[in-house]
């Protein structure tokens, strides 16, 4: 496999740090503007950013120790929610002046539970969305989205929502859209110009810094990817689907092993970019809502097996895979399920799948390689 | 009948015969029970039932304090099974639910209610074997050992034929993740509809409203998919059961503040069953007054249900029970004069649930929605940290617990990660300590019945001193 040139924007792009470490975080925040943390891609974005401030999806990259979290996390619970604990008890998340949990899973909402009581985060809101997608249940939604606005604005005394910022707000964050899925489509083609583990770290980048300037950014970069030489020599081409990531830990796994990660289904990656908000809507904050209360669902969403699975067939097909790998964080409960219930009916037929269990930090890389050499011969000997 | 797979429900059906027939018998402990005799006339696999029981649950369930309790339950739950299995096989629309959906409108519209997770914890604590070899066939397709075994078994005795498929299935959105993906599987693999009621965050009257609207909405579908309707009568006929029942857990609930505590722990088990089929018949209501005249006895003449002389000490469990042994409780109040005051699986708050009013559909149809949205992990698991903690800390206190104890189900990840709030919460307000320990509610395998009583036994030891 050809190792990628990096240079200007997209170097920068590949090389994005983490929470305060980031540059453009730090200027955001010297700007004495502030900075909210959300967890959950049913958080909408735009909110937050039409009310000046900046939305920040906390992960916990870079975690390698939960003892403190694990005072109040048990061992069964997953260790996202306990490493994202751990940071905060740590204070690596002291310069969010909020936070916004959701129910998305149990473990993450009853971390909502201990971080407004042991973390110092001044400001720390649960936002609820329904288990169900239906427009009867859609209003429900909508409210607490409108509720959680009110909050935030007279927590910080900011101005109430005005049409023109969720204007504004949806044209920024759309903007991120349409560039990570033409960023997507690239790495659909036979040779594609980026790695998976690449792809990754722009993901990160896309999530941790401003959109205005991210959107600057990567725009000069896809002129500098779509330059680059393809890469082939390549022995797969997988999709990755399953828990929570925000690091590329198993991706580089992957792409050692000789498979080239070329889609993915994650609430990390592809779910969260891949649709867009209606621009010209009457209502912007409902065309907000819309679009994050409909688009491609979690496991959560009950009564959705068939459109996730109808979901990931799509992915992958787009993407002409030869494989789908499933990886499940221990004890998380959703993807825990669902990767053998997809599995199960994607290998009926044909698709080669794999499920591996893996802790949220980088751990067992020897047992991990294994098993991913095994999936990568494996799909070899179809061939 | 022959050819519906029925096993499961055949052989509780079997068990509550040879249990009661076990009583009648007059045994007051295993080794009195007449074998030859009990089974001088049965047929093969009945005999075969036998040979699977759970003997030291059997022992327990036949000692003086508990065997009216247990003659009561087998009675009703024997006919519910008997109701089960004759609405199978008359081809009623069978409902597969997930016990917080209360079975009474079922009922109503002439169809069969299954509370998926009654039937695996009753497995568990009746036969030697429980469900685990369900369980294994589930994890075999690659599901999570850490899912919950109240479906997994469940599941599992549907792919192995020991259950139907059903017409329905019936489910909250709450408490938790893992049963609602497992009941999607099982709506996958059966075709059935996957009928949800999205219960929302709060507990506040928006959120009972929406909630409502969501359990009438089921309900309306419920009959436009199958063409049964809600007989009205039939309906205020299983209301007017539950509140009867409803005013025996109450009083119950009440009795137990006494000390020493007059209510033997081993039926807690059951009364989970119970209320899966709160509203069926006479039989129900006569369980919990049962119950209730026992140990209204024993209060009035001070009596508790440990040995004379020896000092009580009082248990809350603040989160499930063991559900694979029950002869623990037993043991516990005989060795330890531990009793058993409250817990998450069947604690139902009166101020907050009270009696359905049974004027018309509507005032049933909110009293019930009142009764599953305050069900016992429903309330403490749906919402924010505070109502549990709330709930607890205040029993605690009522009570004059000595000491808590969270048996944390492996598959609760909600409550393991409460854990820590709860007990340092029940430590500040109650001043008492509280043991956190790992089980599986249907799996004895997990944390096996003698290692439940050696961590009891330390625990117990120490509150002691």
């Amino acid at each position: 496999m050809e190792a990628a040139l990096q240079s200007g924007p997209l170097d920068t792009l590949l090389n994005t740090s983490m929470r305060m470490e980031n540059p453009y975080v730090k200027a955001w925040k010297e700007d004495g503007k502030r900075v909210i943390g959300y967890i959950c891609t049913y958080a909408p974005e735009e909110i937050i950013y039409a009310a000046g401030m900046l939305p920040y999806r906390a992960g916990a990259a870079g975690c390698n120790a939960t003892d403190k979290a694990d005072i109040y996390l048990h061992r069964f619970n997953c260790t996202y929610p306990r490493c994202l604990l751990q940071l905060g008890l740590n204070g690596e998340y002291d310069f969010l002046d909020g936070f916004c949990f959701m129910n998305g899973c149990e473990q993450l909402r009853r971390t909502y539970d201990i971080w407004h009581r042991k973390v110092g985060t001044k400001f720390v809101d649960m936002l609820t969305i329904p288990h169900v997608i239906s427009e009867k249940r859609f209003g429900w939604y909508v409210d607490d989205i409108k509720k959680f606005a009110e909050n935030l604005s007279s927590h910080f005394g900011a101005e109430p929502l005005g049409e023109k910022r969720l204007r504004d707000a949806i044209e920024v964050y759309n903007e991120t859209r349409r560039l990570m899925q033409e960023l997507y489509d690239l790495r659909k083609v036979d040779k594609p110009p980026i790695s998976g583990v690449e792809a990754m770290k722009i993901a990160i980048a896309a999530f941790t810094t401003p959109k205005p300037v991210f959107n600057k950014l990567m725009q000069d970069a896809l002129k500098e990817i779509k330059a680059r030489p393809g890469i082939d020599g390549y022995k797969a081409r997988i999709m990755i689907a399953g828990s929570f990531m925000d690091d590329t830990f198993l991706l580089e796994l992957i792409e050692e092993a000789g498979g080239l990660v070329v889609a993915d289904n994650l609430c990390y990656g592809f779910r969260h970019f891949d649709t867009l908000v209606e621009e010209n809507s009457n209502d912007p904050l409902e065309a907000i809502a819309r679009r994050y209360y409909w688009h491609n669902p979690c496991p959560r969403m009950q009564g959705e097996f068939d459109r996730r699975l109808d979901e990931t067939r799509a992915i992958a097909k787009g993407a002409n895979v030869d494989g789908i790998i499933f990886q499940r964080i221990a004890y998380c409960d959703n993807h825990g399920a669902e990767s053998p219930m997809e599995s199960r009916f994607l290998e009926e037929e044909g698709i080669p799948t794999i499920i591996l269990e893996r802790e949220y930090m980088p751990s067992d890389r020897g047992r991990l390689k294994t098993r991913i050499q095994a999936f990568l011969e494996r799909i070899e000997r179809r061939r | 009948m022959k050819d519906i797979p029925v096993e499961w429900f055949k052989r509780l059906k079997v068990t509550c015969d040879v249990v009661r027939a076990a009583i009648d018998s007059g045994a007051m402990k295993l080794e009195d029970i007449d074998m030859d005799v009990l089974l001088a006339n049965a047929d093969d696999y009945t005999k075969k039932v036998v040979g699977m029981l759970y003997l030291p649950t059997v022992d327990a369930a036949v000692r003086p304090k508990n065997r009216n309790i247990t003659r009561a339950f087998v009675d009703a739950y024997g006919e519910y099974m008997a109701f089960v299995l004759d609405g199978i096989e008359k081809g009623k629309k069978l409902v597969y639910h997930f016990f917080e959906v209360v079975p009474q409108v079922c009922f109503a519209m002439d169809m069969i209610p299954v509370c998926v997770e009654t039937i695996s914890v009753l497995m568990a604590a009746l036969y030697t074997d429980g469900c685990e070899e369900e369980i294994d066939i589930l994890e075999a397709e690659g599901f999570p050992a850490h899912l919950c075994s109240g479906q997994k078994g469940f599941l599992g005795a549907y792919l192995s034929g020991s259950i139907p498929a059903p017409d329905y299935f019936l489910k909250p959105s709450v408490p938790c993740d893992p049963s609602n993906l497992l009941f999607q599987y099982m709506a996958k693999l059966t075709g059935a509809p996957y009928l949800i009621l999205d219960a929302p965050y709060y507990t506040n009257e928006r959120a009972f409203k929406y909630y409502k609207s969501e359990v009438v909405d089921a309900y309306k579908k419920l009959e436009d998919m199958s063409g049964n309707r809600i007989d009205e009568e039939r309906l205020r006929q299983t209301v007017r059961i539950t509140n009867e029942e409803l005013k025996y857990i109450y009083k119950l609930q009440d009795l137990r503040k006494i000390s020493p505590c007059p209510d033997p722990a081993m039926h807690r088990a059951m009364d989970f069953a119970m209320y899966t089929a709160f509203g069926l018949s006479e039989k129900m209501a006569k369980y919990f007054r049962i119950i209730y005249d026992e140990a209204k006895e024993r209060a009035e003449k001070g009596l508790g249900v440990i040995p004379e002389g020896m000092e009580e000490i009082r248990t809350i469990w603040t989160w499930a029970f063991e559900g694979y042994d029950l002869s623990i409780y037993h043991w516990m109040e005989e060795e330890y004069g531990a009793t058993y005051l409250e817990c998450g699986l069947t604690i139902l708050p009166e101020e907050e649930v009270g009696l359905i009013d049974d004027h018309d559909i509507d005032s049933m149809i909110e009293g019930l929605t009142r009764l599953t949205f305050h069900f016992p992990m429903s309330r403490q698991v749906t919402s924010f940290a505070d109502i549990w903690i709330n709930d607890f800390t205040r029993l605690a206190k009522s009570h004059k617990a000595d000491c808590a104890i969270f048996a944390g189900h492996m598959a609760c990840k909600h409550g393991w990660a409460l854990n820590k709030l709860l007990s340092d919460a029940i430590h500040d307000e109650a001043q008492i300590p509280t043991l956190r320990f790992e089980v599986d509610l249907a799996d004895k395998r997990f944390t096996p019945p003698a290692e439940v009583k050696k961590t009891l036994a330390e625990f117990f030891e120490t509150v002691k001193r």
